[in-house]
């Protein structure tokens, strides 16, 4: 009888684990083949994610939600997977349409952090980008998130995707610090 | 002076939110908070949110969803074994309650009772660790590569690229050897050869290393 309840535990026990780890596969699965793009490699980062998310599962202390814990789990995952690959942010001179006359992004907010504070640079951003270009500066410039990544991540459907949003937000930047400059206030 | 972070990009400031605040920002977007007027100026925040709330809509587009069907049946195959603290949870009366949600609840509000796990059983026997294949590539010689085959394989694709990922030559073969172009590059200039494997759907199913070689000087 001892053997029989502890049997039956044990299989409750596994039953509802692989079961509320099922009710996060799609999800899991999504995000991974978001981030990569390709099926394959999407596969081995949720299978990891999993894994990691059982080796760990002392550490869910239960006060958070999981569904939380878990993104915390891919969300690092793969972003260390993005980093050992040596991914690197396209942009620059090799991505942002010519245009001879304007700074590149990178110089753009350099000169807005080197100089200024990092409130007055987040107060910039907010007064002349909208929503989605400091979402996707933030995130490539920021974390080096691909743009081909950061678009299927935002689901944006636009034409060029994030490309497009950097390269407005390069324009808009570049524009308002030009007049801080022209106002002498940078 | 801003905290650098990479690109010259300020980096995370002491006020930039955790996971949990996020998290209780995307259940109350509306609510006035000091973590709400946070993200509401820091693009760092915004950018986070973005990728969570990402995670947690369990919408899928139509483009997405063959590959995601696919990745979530490939996980079904994967089947964990409870650890003894879980196990443990299951002792106490309470938690033989009907409903498997209540169950898995209970699992996480039990506080640690400071047993050791037994083992670090990860699988159920007979299930393994299913991963993509990996392709071994050989060199040989100057001008070529070839590879094992892949089982379930019907072509293969080959890419060379700069080591920035630039895309210099794609092409495809059906055998285990490709031989390289000739490509207009400065001599001795690093280069990366892939090779994936595809299936008759066209979906990847192995690929190699990124292999550095440089190629030879014209002759």
């Amino acid at each position: 009888m001892r053997q029989w309840r502890a049997d039956s535990e044990s299989r409750l026990a596994r039953d509802s684990l692989n079961e509320l780890f099922g009710r996060y596969h799609a999800r899991v699965a999504a995000w991974c083949y978001r981030f990569t793009g390709d099926r394959s490699s999407a596969a081995d980062l949720a299978q990891d994610v999993f894994l990691k998310a059982y080796r760990n599962l002392e550490s869910f202390e239960g006060s958070a939600r999981f569904s939380t814990w878990l993104y915390a789990i891919a969300r690092n995952h793969c972003f260390n997977d993005m980093k050992s690959r040596g991914s690197r942010p396209e942009t620059g001179l090799d991505v942002l349409v010519a245009e001879p006359a304007d700074r590149s992004m990178e110089d753009v907010l350099s000169v807005l952090v080197a100089r200024e504070s990092r409130d007055r640079a987040n107060g910039l951003m907010n007064k002349v980008l909208d929503e989605t270009e400091r979402k996707v500066v933030a995130l490539h410039f920021q974390e080096g998130v691909p743009l081909d990544t950061i678009t299927r991540l935002l689901r944006l459907s636009n034409t060029s995707g994030a490309r497009a949003y950097v390269l407005s937000a390069r324009r808009k930047l570049s524009a308002a610090v030009q007049r801080l400059r022209n106002a002498g206030q940078l | 002076m801003a905290e650098q972070g990479q690109d010259n990009m300020p980096a995370q400031g002491p006020d930039c939110l955790d996971y949990d605040q996020l998290a209780a920002l995307l259940e109350e977007p509306a609510a006035e908070t000091p973590a709400r007027r946070h993200a509401d100026q820091c693009a760092r925040c915004q950018g986070e949110l973005a990728l969570m709330r990402s995670f947690l809509s369990s919408e899928v587009g139509a483009e997405e969803k063959p590959h995601v069907d696919a990745i979530v049946r490939h996980l079904r195959k994967q089947r964990f074994e409870a650890k003894s603290r879980w196990l443990d949870a299951f002792s106490k009366p309470w938690a033989w309650g009907p409903a498997l949600a209540a169950s898995a609840a209970a699992l996480f509000l039990i506080v640690n009772t400071g047993q050791r796990p037994v083992g670090d059983v990860v699988l159920a026997p007979g299930s393994g660790v299913l991963r993509s294949q990996s392709i071994e590539v050989t060199q040989p010689d100057p001008g070529a590569f070839a590879w094992k085959a892949v089982a379930g394989a019907v072509r293969y694709h080959a890419r060379i690229s700069e080591v920035d990922r630039t895309v210099l030559w794609e092409g495809d073969a059906e055998g285990t050897r490709i031989r390289l172009p000739r490509l207009s590059i400065t001599p001795g200039k690093p280069l990366l050869f892939e090779v994936t494997a595809l299936d008759q759907s066209a979906s990847v199913i192995a690929r190699s290393a990124s292999i550095r070689f440089q190629q030879e000087p014209a002759r």
